[in-house]
């Protein structure tokens, strides 16, 4: 693929850095309710130049269909949330058109807005994710003993490097849209639809993402759609960017979760039942709701072995903004349920922790998830490790003395150490939608130079640099003879989002075979050369495969003491070991394992934010108090040496370090913290 | 009113409103996009400059209180010394970045290695906490400071102080 | 705020005249909270600045073998630069806890002294060291103790259409000293309550004790202070636990909400404790 001629309008690397002559700024306007039918959108008088634009406007469809959802691009009759965009403000001077978004009222005839999700009725669920096997109820009946708890995990913000905007200007007869986003050819899939045009005449060129932590999956589509139609119906380039206030109150955030365990032990404490409700609040309109439930209802369990499992999660689409996709989709708050559960369960069958952690993974040919695994869950490889560099065992039990002999028991034991245990699931077939099949192109040219097409940033300079030492290897090149091309849709195909360590389990290992495929052509076809490599699909005759078999696999430690006098957790170190397969640089995983912990503690403390009354408020973003670097307690990361394909590392931190915060806090008070993040998202109750 | 002030080591006049924040001076009117106009409350620290030689956030300095004083962002920062020591210290450790806080993040780190007393460890764990950036490892980023500081004094750094 | 005029005198002199002819014009020092919370408060009206970066001898710091004098503008990191032979808690604690190091870099001694919504942090650590003021207006200037600040009913008062200049802090050194933000600010407010205190011992009793929350109010019970010194270390259960509950009724009346006064009472009973510790 490549483009015809060169482009009229200058490569950007962030959105803020848009060209600004000759554009117009677009401004929102928002429902001022959460629910209910609008019944006037009074404007004020806009001066030449300047246009308001409403969803009769739009000259395609006015709803952006995002991942099993359907999203009005500008809300019409109807409001769904606090926020929602209802019109666009689109002209020259950036604070006139602030100006006249303060003048414009929206009039919504109010309804009872509805923001619960723990129990609710069949109207408003909207995915179901199941997992069951064998007779849970018959098994819990006989069960030595039953444990139950209630585990909840709060939103949170992404809180992005940049807050979420897009930009649009028309280069000849292709309109150009700039998105930082995940996934660029959604983008260009909703922008055509939006126009009512082919989706070749719409090119969109990814910006840099920044921390994204997954927010930016399908949101920047709705934004690309604004600042599209705000371009196509003034002519002019268009940029809108949201302000952090904006971003924080309206874009999507982590979607809360209430995971309702009972767990059957037998004698010896071995799971013998699992019984588990999850409930998920989607908010409004649920993109990804079926992804989300899919991946909770898998990572529920965990790595344990369990004959007879009843895995139940549900989404529930509430009036709050839309929640959705956080780091693992869904994966994340059901891993801190499962391995506050393991803890609970410890506790009732009077063992530590690790050793029933030990006797209750899978083995290999364990069926729990359905299919038999083909390899035994690496808990024992990692937590000898783990334990030893932590000294876990004796911290453990010198913290449990101190637990049990306090004198007085009103007062907290003070000293807390945690552990988690738990996967991260791998990709699979997330990104293979329908007829898309991501791919990659690599073309070695006449002067013997690589360049790699993918329609997704490598993610940092570290990943760029294994694809390229891979690419140069695979064909005997230097990696400085490699050039990874910027994404954009009109040059590299499409190669799926850039989440769930798509980039190292799929993108990284398309490159290496598209690679391999021009050095096969190499000396049998004249250069220049171009291989196309797609994601294979899984064949339907394969047998079945367990989700956990090309997991990668972590354990967390978090030693933590209380202050002596307001009893807030101060966090002493962190140790994660990780099995992941083949490691690609130990340096720059042991990075983002570290950075990833850090920031997953500031998930556990500081990023509180409670939507059970409604929606957010400038108030609570005053009050979302996020981590600085000087707040990161000493974390050691180590990985066991393993020769499988290179699994996602990604997401294990965010799973692990709150679980083992949380058991560690557990220990601490002499009570169970069955809440992130902590005083927080107590979510109804 | 009119701002005279000196901007990257040229003489600048602009006519402003007094209380418009720098931030969206330096943005705006000079084109400078390293910086960014994000919190507009002294928070996230994207928008630091060196005003007369100390970091500040540039959206909490308002257009009148630049006249006649000193404005150095990290376009002029770039052209400095400073700027090479820390950058080769970001390099050697292996620090990453995601493109939107490197700027304040390397004028953080460039006002520590230019103050005249040799930062303690307090010193730069404070001043490096002046970005809040959601990108970096915060072993590797504090590490690669020390050995900035230590590379400066031309001594063994001293963690104690 | 809308302005229609900034006046940058480059001396204290020429600042009061300026006052004297506009008694509303509002001074600007660092501008950190004028910048964020406290512009709210002008509305729409305009307002006249009075731009006080040029005047030299506010950013003067003197010592004597009593006292350290700061000029108002001083800057907070300034203060946090100090030596630390200088013996500056709790100054030097609550300048701390301001925002980064580069707002501190902004922030001054005076702007957040003479905050006008809120007690700001390095009140109460200054209202614990007995610092004394210079404020100075059309009609002279003065010295004052900086409880002079606080109204009757324990609100920030700030007169009118004068200038704070100096704030003279005894270096004299307490025995114990502490200072920590009272949780997080309550909703509708910027910035949370700070607590302070500050002790002397002689022989094995109190001989001076502070004990202070400050936020939209300030809280000092005069009475426990009194009931406490004199008293032999270390400090009886029960008097600290008295002490606890004394504070945190004194926070509740003064409506610093439930959580911080409830805190406010954690931190007296605490820091007591400590210093019978120290004490021994």
């Amino acid at each position: 693929m490549k483009s015809s001629r060169a482009s009229s309008i200058p490569a950007i690397a962030r959105l803020s850095d848009f060209p600004l002559a000759d554009a117009v700024y677009v401004g929102t306007v928002r429902s001022p309710a959460s629910r209910g039918r609008i019944t006037s959108i009074s404007l004020p008088h806009l001066p030449r130049d300047y246009r308001s634009i409403t969803a009769d406007d739009i000259p395609g469809s006015s709803l952006m269909v995002a991942h099993g959802a359907s999203v009005p691009v500008l809300a019409s009759g109807r409001v769904s949330y606090r926020g929602e965009p209802v019109a666009l403000i689109v002209g020259p001077d950036r604070r006139k058109v602030a100006e006249a978004l303060a003048l414009t009222k929206v009039r919504v005839e109010e309804e009872e807005a509805d923001f619960s999700f723990e129990a609710c009725g069949s109207r408003r669920l909207v995915a179901t994710g199941r997992l069951d096997s064998g007779d849970v109820d018959k098994a819990m009946a006989t069960a030595a003993r039953v444990v139950e708890g209630d585990y909840r995990v709060g939103p949170q913000d992404h809180y992005y490097s940049e807050p979420q905007g897009s930009a649009a200007a028309f280069d000849y007869d292709k309109l150009v849209v700039f998105s930082s986003t995940q996934w660029p050819y959604r983008v260009r899939a909703a922008v055509a639809e939006a126009l009512g045009v082919k989706k070749e005449e719409v090119i969109v060129r990814p910006t840099l993402l920044g921390s994204h932590l997954d927010g930016k999956l399908w949101y920047p589509s709705l934004l690309a759609c604004h600042a599209a139609v705000a371009a196509f119906l003034s002519s002019r380039p268009a940029l809108l960017l949201l302000s952090r206030a904006e971003d924080f109150l309206y874009t999507t955030k982590r979607a809360p979760m209430l995971a309702s365990y009972r767990a059957g032990l037998d004698e010896a404490g071995r799971l013998v039942a699992l019984d588990s409700r999850i409930m998920i609040n989607t908010g409004a309109y649920a993109p990804f709701a079926e992804d989300i439930v899919r991946r909770a209802a898998r990572a529920a369990v965990g790595g344990y072995a369990c004959p007879d499992v009843r895995v139940v999660a549900r989404a529930v689409r509430t009036d709050l903004p839309p929640m959705g996709a956080f780091v693992g989709l869904g994966t994340g708050p059901a891993t801190f349920a499962a391995e506050r559960l393991a803890e609970d369960c410890a506790a009732a069958a009077e063992v530590d922790p690790d050793r029933w952690r030990a006797e209750n993974v899978a083995e290999k040919g364990d069926r729990t998830l359905g299919p038999p695994l083909r390899r035994s869950v690496p808990f024992d490889a990692v937590a000898d490790r783990l334990l030893a560099i932590s000294d876990y065992g004796r911290k453990r039990s010198s913290f449990e003395l101190i637990r049990k002999r306090r004198p007085d028991p009103s007062i907290p034991a003070g000293y807390g150490i945690g552990l988690a245990f738990g996967p991260q699931l791998p990709a699979t077939a997330f990104g293979r939608d329908g007829a898309s099949v991501p791919s990659v192109e690599a073309t070695l040219s006449k002067d013997s130079i690589l360049t790699i097409r993918a329609s997704v940033y490598p993610g940092s300079r570290s990943a760029a640099e294994i694809w390229k030492e891979s690419a140069a290897a695979a064909l005997g090149l230097q990696a400085k003879a490699v050039r990874i091309l910027a994404p954009s849709t009109d040059t590299a195909p499409d190669s799926g989002p850039g989440s769930l360590s798509r980039n190292v389990t799929v993108v990284t290992r398309l490159v290496q075979s598209a690679c391999e495929g021009l050095a096969a052509k190499r000396f049998r076809e004249a250069l220049p050369i171009t291989v196309r490599k797609a994601q294979r699909a899984r064949s339907s005759r394969a047998a079945p495969e367990s989700p956990l078999d090309d997991a990668s696999w972590g354990g967390a430690v978090v030693e933590l003491e209380l202050d002596p006098v307001i009893g807030t957790p101060v966090v002493r170190g962190v140790w994660i070991v990780v099995k992941a397969g083949r490691i690609l640089s130990r340096k720059a995983a042991a990075a983002t394992i570290e950075h990833d912990a850090a920031a997953a503690l500031g998930l556990c403390v500081g990023e509180r934010l409670d939507l059970s009354g409604g929606p957010a408020d400038l108030e609570d973003l005053r009050r979302y108090r996020l981590p600085r670097i000087k707040d990161a307690p000493a974390i050691v990361v180590e990985f066991i040496d393993d020769d499988a394909p290179p699994c996602g590392i990604g997401e294990l931190s965010y799973a692990l370090v709150p679980p083992a915060f949380a058991n560690a806090l557990s220990q601490a008070l002499d009570a169970r913290s069955n809440s992130m993040p902590l005083g927080g998202a107590s979510e109804g109750r | 009113m009119t701002i005279d002030f000196i901007l990257n080591g040229e003489d600048v006049s602009l006519k402003a409103d007094p209380l418009e924040r720098l931030s969206d001076l330096l943005r705006e009117r000079f084109g400078l996009s390293s910086l960014m106009s994000d919190c507009l409350a002294g928070f996230c620290g994207k928008c630091v400059v060196y005003l007369d030689g100390r970091l500040v956030n540039s959206c909490l300095v308002p257009a009148f209180k630049v006249r006649g004083s000193e404005v150095v962002s990290f376009e002029g920062f770039k052209s400095t010394d400073t700027f090479d020591a820390v950058s080769r210290a970001f390099n050697d450790a292996g620090a990453e970045f995601c493109g939107f806080c490197d700027a304040a993040v390397f004028m953080a780190a460039g006002s520590l290695l230019d103050s005249a007393e040799r930062p303690g460890e307090d010193d730069i764990e404070e001043t490096m906490s002046t970005v809040y950036c959601r990108c970096s490892t915060p072993s590797i980023t504090l590490g690669a400071i020390r050995g900035a500081v230590e590379a400066k004094a031309g001594g063994k750094y001293d963690r104690a102080r | 705020m809308r302005v229609d005029e900034v006046a940058a005198p480059q001396t204290v002199a020429e600042a009061l005249a300026i006052l004297k002819r506009r008694p509303d014009a509002v001074p600007w020092a660092g501008g950190t909270l004028l910048m964020t919370v406290e512009s709210a408060a002008f509305g729409d009206k305009p307002a006249s600045l009075l731009d006080l970066g040029g005047i030299a001898e506010l950013t003067v710091i003197n010592r004597s073998d009593r006292y350290l004098e700061l000029g108002a503008c001083v800057s907070l990191s300034a203060i946090l630069a100090l030596p630390r032979s200088l013996s500056l808690e709790p100054l030097r604690g609550a300048a701390g806890l301001v925002g980064t190091a580069s707002v501190r870099n902004l922030a001054t001694i005076g702007g957040n002294v003479a905050a006008r919504g809120s007690f700001m942090t390095c009140f109460s650590a200054l209202a614990c060291m007995d610092a004394a003021m210079e404020i100075r207006d059309a009609s002279g200037s003065r010295w004052s103790s900086i409880h002079t600040l606080v109204d009757e009913d324990g609100r920030p008062r700030f007169p009118r259409a004068a200038l704070l200049t100096r704030i003279r802090v005894p270096t004299a050194p307490w025995d114990a000293a502490s200072v920590h933000p009272l949780g997080m600010a309550p909703r509708g407010e910027a910035y949370p309550a700070t607590f302070a205190a500050a002790a002397r011992f002689e022989k094995e009793t109190i001989s001076e004790l502070r004990l202070l929350a400050a936020g939209k109010r300030l809280v000092r019970d005069r009475a426990l202070e009194l009931s406490l010194v004199g008293k032999r270390l270390p400090l009886s259960a029960k008097d600290v636990d008295a002490a606890r509950s004394a504070a945190r009724d004194e926070a509740i009346e003064a409506e610093l909400g439930a959580g911080p006064a409830s805190l406010y009472g954690t931190y007296v009973a605490s820091f007591l404790a400590s210093i019978q510790e120290e004490g021994r």
